[in-house]
């Protein structure tokens, strides 16, 4: 196992490197003058002609490749053009915010997409399973910020039931101690303030999971129709467990496998789905600081922004890789 | 009822007994018909297209006439879908954005089919170093979440079409690359490869001319599939301020524009995320149908 964990390890780090030398390639090849994009547009020439001494821009490709690796690996992503912050810094204290609403909306869409696809796939070809099947194509057809502009013209517009955007209100802002709002306010026993934040956390948090309900309910069924079928079922029937336990005790327990690997994808999937969601709804996270840097043309931060992202879904994908191991124990390495 | 159904089974599989051998794209067009879904949306699609191409004979209006009187009108007779807030028919440029919608989600799909299907097809082939370097490229960008990767090429190289068409074609290059180069290993190891050698095809012609042809389905399938997700990244991108230039009208744009008006002018956000979702749908049903059609196996 542990020599199986080193493998994975080591064969991330070309696509580690990948991912870096792709931006770079983008940066430096394709942009005729990445001084100017790090200054904006209205830089002076002075400005511009030392920054491109400074970063290097004189080089031969080789050496600057070398030099921005350096850069990458000491965590230098570069200042923002608007803040004058490091990019790293400003991104670290808008991770919390992420990656509450990614947990959040994994966690609906894992219980309520599980759930449909276990009754769908035990009620197969039922008005209910058909009307699951539709919903869940036109779920995954659709487009997720109109979806969230939806939700919030229905429950936040016209029923008024849940605030628009934002993630909290101020007269009931939690303490800040570890960023995630909902942890903060259960530690300083703020209650108001948790409640209030899964106010402001419900409509983006559902936003997102639609989506994920919509994929994980799909394979949940097409994993739970073939367990089902399986010899071990029958033999469990046959020695007379209810059907209740035979489905979730039996057939779900071995179905789950396969399920656990899509929920990790969907969770990977949802931190660079953020830069969508969390514009429409003014969360303040990393999506939308992506989108503001795109807004300010301040390069530096959405290239550290999406480089960023990039790495999380690697990183996801290699623990849900590590985790399928554990979980499958007839998978030997 | 039971007995009238395994009649009617009977009697098809007669049929197909009887009737002269058809070729493959026959009976693939025979089990589509037969899929309604599919049969429907694709004739959703064809509509929209026509709507498209006759967007200047069909409507009255012009997507970029300005007519303050009438901002933000909701929905009557003379506009169907209302008006957006500078008073333009928002179902005038619902149909010219199918234009860039369409025609971008097809031209950037031909373009990573085209480069990734010689990729699959020559990364398989050959094996060996060739392979190992093609497809650790392609894992690389994969591994990019694609509408990142887009992001960064846009803001580096500026909107407009040309460069949300690139963009859009290049992030989608390996979905098509991965498949072909599945469906190649399978395909070269069969006997026409062999005979085909034998007989001394070079390598370039039993790659194109005779190992192609065969894997043709799973192709199709996945440019029909490729182009919904190229519809999508084409709005998200434009939804971000990143897609076509202001004023074109292009879906994600629109929808981009109409979110301030979302309390005072609630129809004009609705009709273009219904364009993107309903022609994103219909293209995930066709293809699904077309799967169905061409790889029977897969049933």
């Amino acid at each position: 196992m542990a020599k199986y964990i080193l493998k994975r390890l080591l064969l991330a780090i070309p696509v580690v490197l990948g991912i870096v030398t792709i931006v770079f390639i983008l940066m430096r090849i394709f942009s005729p003058n990445p001084a100017y994009l790090l200054l904006g547009q209205r830089a002076s020439a002075d400005r511009a002609a030392a920054l491109t001494e400074h970063l290097g821009l004189n080089e031969p490709i080789w050496k600057q490749y070398i030099i921005y690796l350096k850069q990458m690996l000491t965590g230098d992503l570069g200042t923002s053009l608007f803040s004058q912050e490091p990019v790293l810094k400003e991104l670290l204290s808008r991770m919390p915010a992420t990656i509450e609403l990614a947990l959040f909306a994994v966690i609906i869409g894992s219980v309520v997409g599980i759930a449909l696809g276990v009754i769908c796939a035990v009620h197969q070809n039922s008005w209910l399973d058909r009307i699951c099947q539709v919903g869940g194509l036109v779920g995954v057809s659709m487009p997720r910020f109109w979806l969230g502009f939806m939700l919030m013209l229905a429950f936040a517009v016209n029923l008024k039931w849940l605030p628009p955007s934002g993630r909290f209100n101020f007269l009931v802002r939690p303490t800040e101690i570890t960023g995630f709002y909902i942890i903060d306010s259960i530690i300083t026993g703020n209650w108001p303030a948790l409640w209030s934040t899964l106010k402001y956390m419900l409509l983006p948090g559902f936003c997102i999971a639609i989506g994920s309900i919509g994929s994980i309910m799909r394979y949940t069924r097409s994993t739970m129709l073939e367990t089902i079928r399986q010899d071990y079922i029958r033999t469990a029937r046959a020695k007379g467990l209810s059907e209740r336990v035979v489905i979730l005790s039996h057939a779900l327990k071995n179905a789950m496998i396969p399920i656990v690997t899509v929920i990790g994808m969907e969770l990977g999937g949802l931190f660079s789905g953020s830069v969508l969601t969390e514009t429409v709804f003014a969360w303040p996270g990393v999506g939308k600081y992506i989108v503001d840097g795109i807004n300010n043309s301040d390069y530096a931060v959405v290239q550290g922004g999406c480089m960023l992202v990039a790495l999380i879904s690697v990183v996801m994908n290699l623990l849900v890789d590590l985790l399928y191991g554990t979980l499958d124990p007839r998978i030997r390495y | 009822m039971q007995d009238s159904t395994i009649e009617t089974r009977y009697a098809t599989q007669e049929d197909l007994m009887a009737s002269a051998p058809s070729s493959l794209w026959k009976d693939a067009w025979k089990r589509f018909y037969k899929n309604k879904t599919a049969v429907f949306a694709l004739i959703v699609l064809l509509l929209l297209a026509l709507g498209a191409i006759f967007a200047g004979v069909l409507t009255p209006y012009d997507p970029y006439e300005v007519v303050l009187l009438e901002a933000k009108n909701p929905p009557s007779l003379q506009h169907l879908c209302g008006c957006d807030e500078q008073g333009r028919d928002i179902l005038t440029r619902l149909l010219y954005g199918a234009r860039i919608s369409l025609s971008v989600g097809f031209i950037s799909v031909f373009i990573s089919t085209l480069i990734g299907s010689i990729i699959g097809i020559v990364s398989a082939y050959y094996g060996g170093w060739v392979d190992a370097i093609l497809s650790r490229i392609m894992e690389m960008i994969q591994s990019f979440p694609s509408i990142l990767l887009a992001i960064i090429f846009m803001s580096v190289c500026g909107r407009g079409i040309q460069n949300a068409v690139i963009a859009i074609a290049l992030v989608s290059i390996p979905g098509p690359a991965r498949i072909i180069r599945s469906s190649t290993l399978s395909a070269k190891e069969m006997d026409y490869v062999t005979a085909a050698r034998a007989i001394g095809c070079t390598n370039t012609r039993i790659m194109f001319t005779h190992i192609l042809p065969n894997i043709l389905a799973p192709i199709i399938v996945n440019a029909t599939m490729s182009v919904s997700g190229a519809i999508l990244s084409l709005a998200s991108l434009g939804f971000l301020g990143l897609g076509v230039q202001p004023p074109t009208a292009e879906w994600g744009y629109m929808l981009s524009d109409s979110r301030t008006y979302i309390n005072s002018a609630p129809h004009m956000i609705m009709s273009p995320g219904v364009a993107i979702a309903l022609t994103v749908l219909c293209f995930n049903l066709l293809g699904d149908g077309l799967l169905d059609a061409l790889d029977p196996r897969l049933k």
